[in-house]
């Protein structure tokens, strides 16, 4: 099944250049006319452009490498598809797959909960001797990520674009297609929930 | 509340040029005890985020990446070059629904045994086409076209088993047996002037063969094209010489043997023609044992030992092997 892609984003009322993040249109629109026609060099420029990127928002997301790794492929084989059925992003490549990739991290959460095989937190942890700093700081790398897996999906979505991917407010307000004000507060109403969380799992 | 949310906008923002939480608080006394948590939360999750990844990571995404994108390539072109554009379909269609108005179906009737050459030839493949066409569902055009693709492979058997030369083109499954080339139980013979695909065709790849039969009773091969993996093509009969040789023939022995074996003296015929070509001794005595049928046993001395078996079970002479699966 493919997602529909979000609505194109309206680039000028950016009130700053934001063409390291968000694409021109026309720049997008000359990778959109190589995907459809399967280009192998504009598949491999759009995949080393943007896998990183995406793999990073998934294992920030789910805490699970191999997870990560099977989402951000998934994501661009589902933007090739997409193109050749004639349903290609129209704008904003960027916004797109991180759509996209947030679709397929809920869906993978979905499932995972369904049928729970072992805790989020879990999946990170690696058994072995190690120096007691780096096993505290572990321990509160699990505690974070199992207070974060707790959030609500835009919650997660909102924190994963600002913290893990490092976007500004208004990058991330093009990514997700919101306006700043609105990521504003979702934002704010992220990181109370977290801290919420957090002070949950310290005092269990 | 709006003022809260401006203002932790602008902490972050002091946060990530560095400054810790404590200082940036002391420029909003008033809100510091509700910023505080939020600030805390923000820097958490900041530490938990991850690092790019590695290279063998990123070399086994770019492989299923680009795989995809080739399968999608080429599944592109091959329906493209398969399928008649829309007006010709159209025009085409035309005449065969005059052709059939003025002599009845009786026409198609008699050129359903027709092959490559003849003169009833072009009206089987356009009442073909006219099928192809009028099939609306993708699902019964899919069908038909697997029927047709078995038809292609029928009708270059029966030409080789006549020993004719003609033009043709049909689809299946490209094997080898000893060290010979076939697609679906067909012999090939591949040139130096023969265009090959880019990649390496591997035994049990799908393939397109353009070509010519010849009075040997062997496909030239002009062209022969790649099909995207897993495309369903006709597997052919069964190539007789492996019945007593190793695993390899007998996975195809086994795939053929679901299809009739009506062609198996064409073929018997046909790879001796193709192991002299070649001075395939060896293969030239296999064939004749096997084309004699109960003599698996003389032939079972060429393929070494443990063919005691198949020796007994295969008597049946000609027919598939099925015992030695």
């Amino acid at each position: 099944m493919l997602y529909s892609a979000p609505r194109s984003v309206i680039l000028s009322h950016l009130p700053f250049d934001k063409t390291n993040v968000i694409m021109t249109t026309s720049d997008s629109q000359s990778e959109i006319k190589g995907l459809q026609d399967h280009d192998p060099k504009v598949v491999g420029e759009i995949y080393d452009r943007y896998f990183p990127e995406i793999y990073r928002y998934a294992l920030y997301r789910i805490g699970d490498q191999t997870a990560a790794e099977d989402i951000a492929s998934d994501v661009i084989v589902r933007l090739l598809e997409a193109s050749k059925s004639g349903h290609p992003p129209r704008s904003n490549l960027r916004g797109w797959l991180i759509g996209t990739a947030s679709h397929v991290v809920t869906d993978h959460l979905r499932r995972k909960y369904s049928r729970p095989t072992e805790s989020l937190s879990d999946s990170l942890a690696d058994p072995g001797p190690e120096p007691a700093s780096q096993l505290d700081r572990r321990e509160t790398h699990r505690a974070v990520h199992s207070a974060y897996a707790r959030l609500t999906s835009d919650q997660q979505h909102v924190l994963a674009l600002r913290f893990g991917q490092g976007y500004s407010i208004e990058e991330t307000a093009a990514l997700i297609n919101k306006k700043v004000n609105a990521v504003k507060a979702l934002q704010f109403r992220a990181l109370a929930s977290l801290q919420r969380e957090l002070g949950e799992v310290d005092d269990e | 509340m709006n003022d809260l949310m401006e203002i932790l906008e602008t902490c972050l923002q002091e946060l990530d040029k560095g400054r810790n939480v404590e200082s940036i608080l002391t420029a909003y006394p008033e809100k510091s005890n509700q910023l505080r948590p939020l600030l805390t939360a923000a820097q958490r999750a900041r530490e938990i985020s991850v690092p790019d990844p590695g290279p063998e990571v990123i070399r086994r995404g770019r492989a299923k990446v680009m795989q995809h994108a080739m399968e999608l390539r080429e599944r592109q072109p091959v329906a493209n070059k398969r399928a008649i554009p829309m007006v010709q379909r159209l025009a085409f269609s035309f005449v065969v629904a005059a052709l059939l108005v003025v002599s009845g179906t009786g026409l198609v009737r008699a050129s359903s045994y027709s092959l490559p050459g003849e003169n009833l030839y072009s009206v089987k493949r356009s009442w073909e086409g006219l099928r192809l066409l009028l099939a609306l569902d993708e699902d019964i055009r899919s069908d038909l076209e697997f029927e047709f693709e078995n038809e292609r492979l029928e009708e270059v058997s029966e030409l080789i088993s006549e020993g004719r030369t003609e033009t043709i083109q049909f689809a299946g499954v490209f094997m080898e047996v000893n060290g010979m080339p076939y697609v679906s139980g067909v012999p090939i013979l591949i040139t130096e002037n023969t265009q090959l695909p880019d990649q390496v065709v591997e035994v049990g790849s799908s393939v397109i063969v353009l070509g010519h039969t010849n009075k040997q009773g062997i496909v030239e091969v002009e062209k022969l094209e790649l099909l995207p993996q897993g495309t369903i093509v006709p597997v052919g009969s069964p190539v007789e010489v492996e019945d007593k040789l190793d695993g390899e023939g007998n996975a195809n022995d086994a795939e053929g043997s679901e299809i009739d074996s009506k062609v198996d003296n064409g073929f018997d015929d046909n790879v001796n023609s193709h192991g002299n070509g070649n001075d395939n001794n060896e293969n030239e005595n296999l064939n004749e044992n096997n084309s004699n049928g109960n003599g698996s046993n003389s032939g079972s001395s060429h393929s070494g030992g443990g063919d005691d078996d198949d020796g007994d079970s295969g008597s049946g002479g000609g027919g598939d092997d099925d015992d030695d699966d």
